[in-house]
């Protein structure tokens, strides 16, 4: 099996468009074709590797058989080497820990956000409008998510360059740099550790003073319970997020008839995002093994044994989905699985549904013109978080809104 | 699973939800919001129209491309009556 046995999450190929897909597309032909599922790789100490929609699928739905013990494969750690908080649980943890923090990312506390997220957006666009070029990673993808996550935990909104150290030192930087990754991630706890002091005696409305004081089985949270709710919602809320607008922004920046057809018809964005999450999905994920042997699909698994879930590919499987590497802004049905599927279905879907779909409608009608700017390149970071690190654009400048507390825009220059 | 070819009226069905296997995805009720809506903090979904008769052409095309939209397989037609 040699796409199989080639496969590395850090090291796949990059194609000529500056993405991984064309290998992507190369291994799901060659499953396609061999009625291939599931493979065994030798690297890193042996693993599985699921590729195909149905197997991906079934992993999901069946929780006792593939567990949530470790989020990573290879494993790297959090701060403290505990679990990550409920994606990392089993039930019946899982559910008593997850029910603590799904409220606040209800479907009904996202849409409460639509106006927030939309002034943001606004605001970062005016920041680069007049300029006839920006950076739509640094410019915008970035800030939206780390300033959306930073208002429901309660932290301050204006700091999302650290908060992405920290998910960077978490999420990469263990792999690739481990010492400096523990100092960074040294100086998030002793900050953390302040804030939770602070939420003790002043508590807010945000997720992380509702956790201070939640209880499982009648026992209140310890502050290392706290800890890793602020860890897990901060990766989650941050990284994926960012990587999603970053790669839909590209797209709309090369495929002018997408973007043309979105800015002619806005009402098609939501389900144009749900494509997004298929065509581009962000994550991969990982399973392990349960206590018990299992023989799935012909494969006999055994207890611990890694398997990560290839979401892209799966996600292009032409088994599942009809015409798989065409971008449907209104494809229906759409059963992705770029949010994942079964109990861990990702706690955010609905607000980062709303934080993109406003954040690509803002982008749209502020600027409905815009291309690649070719004197510059973009770069993809591979991972199990993957996507578009920048996506350099050139439009025709613009102004920037005029909102009650500003001057009036005929005293700009 | 019902067809469209029996008599206006005769064959009225609503959408069941499988509360063991709906995880919330928000993918039927974005693709039928007149039939489908979130219910609970996690997002799962209820049925809350008006029952669909399986003359209604575009009412039962909505309800069945919310049924094929879920991952989970969690929606299915029931008999009204059923319910």
């Amino acid at each position: 099996m040699g796409f199989v046995d080639d496969y590395y999450h850090y090291d796949t190929p990059i194609g000529p468009d500056g993405t991984p897909y064309e290998y992507y597309e190369a291994f799901r032909d060659w499953a396609v074709e061999n009625d291939e599922q599931i493979g065994w790789s030798e690297k890193e100490g042996g693993f599985w590797l699921a590729f195909g929609y149905e197997a991906v699928r079934e992993i999901y739905q069946n929780p006792e058989l593939f567990t949530n013990r470790y989020s990573t494969f290879p494993v790297y750690g959090t701060p403290d080497g505990r679990p990550l908080m409920v994606a990392a649980y089993d039930e019946p943890e899982h559910s008593k820990y997850r029910k603590l923090v799904s409220g606040p990312f209800s479907p009904k506390k996202a849409a409460e956000m639509a106006d927030q997220l939309r002034a943001t957006t606004n605001k970062l666009i005016d920041g680069f409008i007049d300029q006839g070029r920006a950076d739509l990673v640094s410019g915008l993808a970035n800030d939206v998510p780390a300033r959306a996550t930073a208002i429901i935990l309660g932290l301050p909104a204006e700091q999302g360059d650290v908060y992405r150290t920290w998910t960077h030192a978490m999420a990469q930087q263990q792999h690739t740099d481990p010492e400096g990754a523990a100092r960074v991630m040294g100086e998030m706890d002793a900050w953390f550790a302040e804030l939770l002091e602070d939420r003790k005696r002043h508590p807010g409305d945000d997720v992380l003073s509702g956790v201070i004081h939640a209880e499982v089985d009648g026992e209140r949270l310890t502050d290392e319970e706290v800890h890793d709710f602020f860890v897990v919602l901060l990766l989650g809320g941050i990284d994926n997020t960012t990587k999603l607008l970053s790669n839909f922004s590209w797209r709309l920046a090369w495929d002018r008839e997408l973007r043309r057809r979105l800015v002619a018809h806005p009402e098609l964005m939501p389900t144009a995002v749900e494509e997004c999450l298929r065509y581009y999905s962000p994550a991969m994920t990982v399973r392990v093994v349960g206590d018990e042997p299992v023989t799935f699909r012909g494969c006999d698994m055994k207890p611990g044994q890694f398997i990560v879930k290839m979401i892209p590919i799966a996600n292009r499987d032409s088994r599942e989905f009809a015409n798989p590497d065409v971008f449907v802004p209104d494809r229906a049905p759409n059963r992705h699985l770029g949010l994942g599927a079964g109990i861990h279905r990702c706690l955010g879907a609905h607000l980062l549904k709303i934080e993109a779909r406003v954040a690509m409608e803002e982008l749209l009608r502020r600027l409905p013109e815009f291309e690649l700017d070719p004197g510059s390149d973009t770069s993809w970071l591979l991972g199990q978080v993957g996507g578009m690190q920048s996506v350099p654009i050139v439009f025709p400048p613009g102004g920037a809104e005029a909102e009650a507390d500003q001057v009036p825009a005929a005293t700009h220059a | 699973m019902s067809t469209s070819q029996e008599p206006a009226g005769s064959n009225v069905q609503v959408i069941h939800v499988d509360l063991d296997r709906c995880v919330g995805h928000g993918k039927c009720y974005l693709i039928a919001p007149e039939l489908m809506r979130p219910f609970d903090d996690e997002g799962r979904s209820e049925f809350y129209a008006a029952p669909i008769d399986s003359g209604d052409a575009k009412r039962f095309a909505e309800g069945q491309a919310a049924i094929e939209t879920c991952p989970e397989q969690a929606l299915s037609w029931r008999p009204a009556a059923d319910e």
